[in-house]
């Protein structure tokens, strides 16, 4: 295992914003994020956070408009808030970068055989025409464990199952040869047996090709089952990011722990289901504080008054929460996170010890998620995904 | 395919029955009967019979209406012009193709300006140009074409004396009349292909596309536009028909004599055998400019083509 890495990507202090009827939404506030190469790393949070803004931010497809205020995102030796035309992109939109998006059943073109889909990537990429394309797109649907390539190239999206689908988006990434692979939550709208397929699929992709992943998604499930690191988001900044086994098992942000509460395998036998009250501000008007205080039951003054930094809490793991800071009173998380953390106690005492190390290029797959993943599952012993939602 | 085919025309030639019957029954429910027309206000009573008799008004109506039919179907005899006392499919068939050659090259003509910049305004929403465009051709769309037709008349053929007034022998007569059909048509096919364009813009797979690595001008070309040019070239069959009774007026007011230029004249003579051709004849029209647009759908929309093959390609 590699002892430590440089960062193949890195964002710092990142405010992007858009404007809307003449009123400014402030989308991301000050991210800062590194993103190791190899990697899985997830990012979760509720709908609206700003996931995908984010992601879209590392290939310029925001909508137009919006535009980065501040910040940098430091990659291949280039700062890519700086890029602004197609041919400054050309590099790294789909060269370098690629994505698969969340809705397989609209993120085709119903127009064009998929084969047809493929190949434009595999022309744009590859460099490759005529016959040869052909064959890379029979090669690469074959990959993707669609059977009868010569066949199926012909045909179009509809003829295909959601999931089939699903599996012809992630050919078309494949297909740029990319470094860095982003899933736009790529199973969302897929079934459960054919979300663990999905998933199994990417991460195939990504050890063939040593491929560096960012899943986004609300399922903290699919979460335990790839993500190395875990980033979570809240109302446009990132509230705590870690290890899977930290976030999880140390888990030190309040908005965590209600995530956390609020999957049904930590839930307590007979009660109702925890949701987290309220909802999150509006992003039209600044933040004041800690976002998350006015739905935390167990805020401090201080939440309310001054915005918390990012504390470190080991080489890892930081969040952004006064909790952590040495002067603040003692709150503890609620019980289930308790007992939560007594069970990853020694996993976060081993990751601490070795530092990077639950991450990295050639972490093997047992080590990394799966402790968590087999905590998060274990009530109902099944492969189901749970909605973080609420 | 084919089934598709076959079931749009027989559904296409059961809809000309249903209208054929109700123009055939026109003349029972209009004021005055065929005969009375013919032979004039103050014919007498025995006059009457004897025309009622001699055209066969004094059948019963079902024995009339397909003995008319028939008479179409096999000997292209739509009865005789009351009026010109002349066959009327003589006097429609030189009308046809001057009424067709109008349309067609007015319909051309629309869609070569409004389509590019449909996709103009689409692309650069919000823009001088198209704010421009939509707002233009909003105000034209209000303007009568008739009203229209009369203003362009007097400024350009009477005023300026650039055309000629009326007539139909040089193919400068034609150049109003087809400018009046292209403006009265150019906003809805300039609003159709922008709202077409712009919702093909919002689609997900246009992210996919340019996340591909694609240019914008790659996306707009093999992602946009063709995916809006289906309903665009579905509305091109379509408008054809309406372009044709939009000519009825716009003919009379140029001189032209097309089939609205006789349609018109027939109105106003009671001439019920011309109007139920020109009736039947349009609606003809309609139903084959539809089943083709439903055909070009077809060959143009997998998600149809497939539909309506079952899968079998
Ligand atoms: N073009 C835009 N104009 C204005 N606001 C936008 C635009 N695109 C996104 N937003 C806003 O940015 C915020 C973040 O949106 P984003 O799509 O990143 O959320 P998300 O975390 O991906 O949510 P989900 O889980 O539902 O996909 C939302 O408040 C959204 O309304
Ligand atoms: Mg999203």
């Amino acid at each position: 295992m590699k002892k430590h890495t440089e960062p193949l990507l890195s964002v710092r202090d990142l405010n992007f914003k858009f404007t809307l009827r003449g009123q400014v939404l402030h989308a991301l506030r000050d991210i800062s994020l590194d993103v190791y190469p190899g990697e899985s790393l997830a990012i979760v949070g509720e709908s609206g956070s700003g996931k995908s803004v984010f992601v879209k931010c590392l290939m310029g497809l925001n909508d137009l408009n919006g535009y980065v205020e501040s910040g940098s995102i430091e990659y291949g030796g280039k700062d890519l808030t700086l890029l602004k035309t197609d041919s400054d992109w050309k590099d790294i939109r789909g060269s370098r970068i690629a994505m698969v998006l969340q809705d397989p059943m609209t993120s085709l073109n119903p127009l064009k055989t998929i084969g047809w889909q493929i190949e434009e990537a595999v022309r744009l990429h590859q460099g490759l025409k005529g016959a040869e394309a052909k064959k890379a797109v029979y090669s690469i649907l074959e990959e993707v464990g669609i059977s009868e390539p010569e066949r199926r190239a012909k045909q179009y999206p509809h003829e295909f199952s959601g999931g089939m689908r699903q599996r012809v988006v992630i050919a078309i990434a494949m297909a740029c040869r990319p470094e860095i692979l982003i899933c736009d939550e790529p199973t969302t709208a897929l079934d459960v047996t054919i979300q663990a397929q999905i998933l199994g699929l990417i991460r195939q992709m990504q050890k063939k090709y040593n491929l560096t992943t960012i899943y986004i998604t609300h399922d903290l499930g699919v979460v335990a089952n790839v993500a190395d690191r875990i980033a979570v988001m809240y109302a446009g900044e990132i509230v705590e990011v870690g290890t899977s086994d930290e976030v999880f098992y140390d888990p030190r942000h309040p908005y965590t722990w209600a995530l956390l509460s609020s999957l049904p395998q930590l839930g307590v036998k007979g009660e109702p289901l925890y949701s987290i009250e309220g909802t999150p501000p509006n992003l039209f008007h600044e933040v004041k504080g800690d976002a998350f205080a006015p739905r935390n039951p167990k805020a401090l003054k201080i939440d309310y008054v001054k915005r918390p930094p990012m504390f470190a809490v080991t080489a890892t793991h930081s969040a952004r929460t006064w909790l952590i800071d040495p002067r603040a009173p003692k709150v503890d998380p609620p019980e289930h996170i308790l007992a939560l953390r007594e069970r990853g106690k020694d996993l976060v005492a081993k990751a601490a010890a070795e530092g990077t190390a639950l991450y990295g290029a050639s972490a093997p797959e047992e080590e990394t998620g799966a402790a968590a993943s087999a905590a998060v599952n274990e009530e109902n012993g099944s492969a189901k995904g749970v909605t973080a939602r609420g | 395919m084919k089934d598709y085919v076959i079931k749009k025309l027989l559904l296409g030639v059961a809809l000309i029955f249903c209208v054929s019957f109700l123009v055939f029954s026109m003349i029972y429910m209009m004021p005055g009967d065929p005969a009375s027309i013919m032979a004039g206000q103050l014919s007498s009573r025995e006059n009457l019979e004897a025309i009622r008799h001699e055209y066969g008004f004094d059948r019963p109506f079902l024995v009339q209406y397909f003995d008319w039919i028939r008479k179409i179907l096999f000997e292209r005899d739509f009865g005789i012009s009351y009026k010109y006392r002349l066959p009327v499919w003589g006097l429609i068939k030189t009308r046809i193709p001057i009424s067709l050659k109008l349309t067609v090259a007015t319909l051309i003509i629309e869609n070569l300006v409004a389509v590019p910049l449909g996709l103009i305004c689409a692309y650069k929403k919000d823009s001088l140009i198209d704010r421009l465009a939509v707002g233009t051709s909003l105000v034209l769309t209000a303007v009568p074409s008739f009203w229209l037709a009369a203003i362009l008349m007097l400024v350009f053929a009477v005023n300026l004396k650039l055309v000629p007034v009326a007539g139909f022998e040089s193919w400068r007569n034609y150049i109003l009349p087809i400018v009046t059909g292209v403006v009265s048509g150019l906003a809805s096919t300039i609003r159709l292909t922008k709202s077409e364009a712009m919702d093909a813009l919002r689609e997900k797979y246009v992210i996919t596309a340019y996340a591909k690595g694609l240019t914008k001008r790659g996306v707009l070309v093999k992602h946009v536009l063709r995916n809006s040019l289906i309903i665009i070239a579905v509305n091109l069959f379509l408008q054809l028909p309406w372009l044709i009774s939009g000519y009825i007026i716009i003919e009379n007011v140029f001189g032209i004599p097309g089939m609205g230029n006789l349609m018109v004249n027939s109105i106003v003579e009671q001439d019920f055998n011309v109007i139920q051709a020109i009736i039947l004849i349009i609606t003809t029209l309609t139903v084959v400019c539809n089943i083709l647009s439903d055909i070009v759908l077809g060959i143009l929309d997998p998600r149809i083509r497939i539909a309506v093959t079952g899968g079998d390609r």
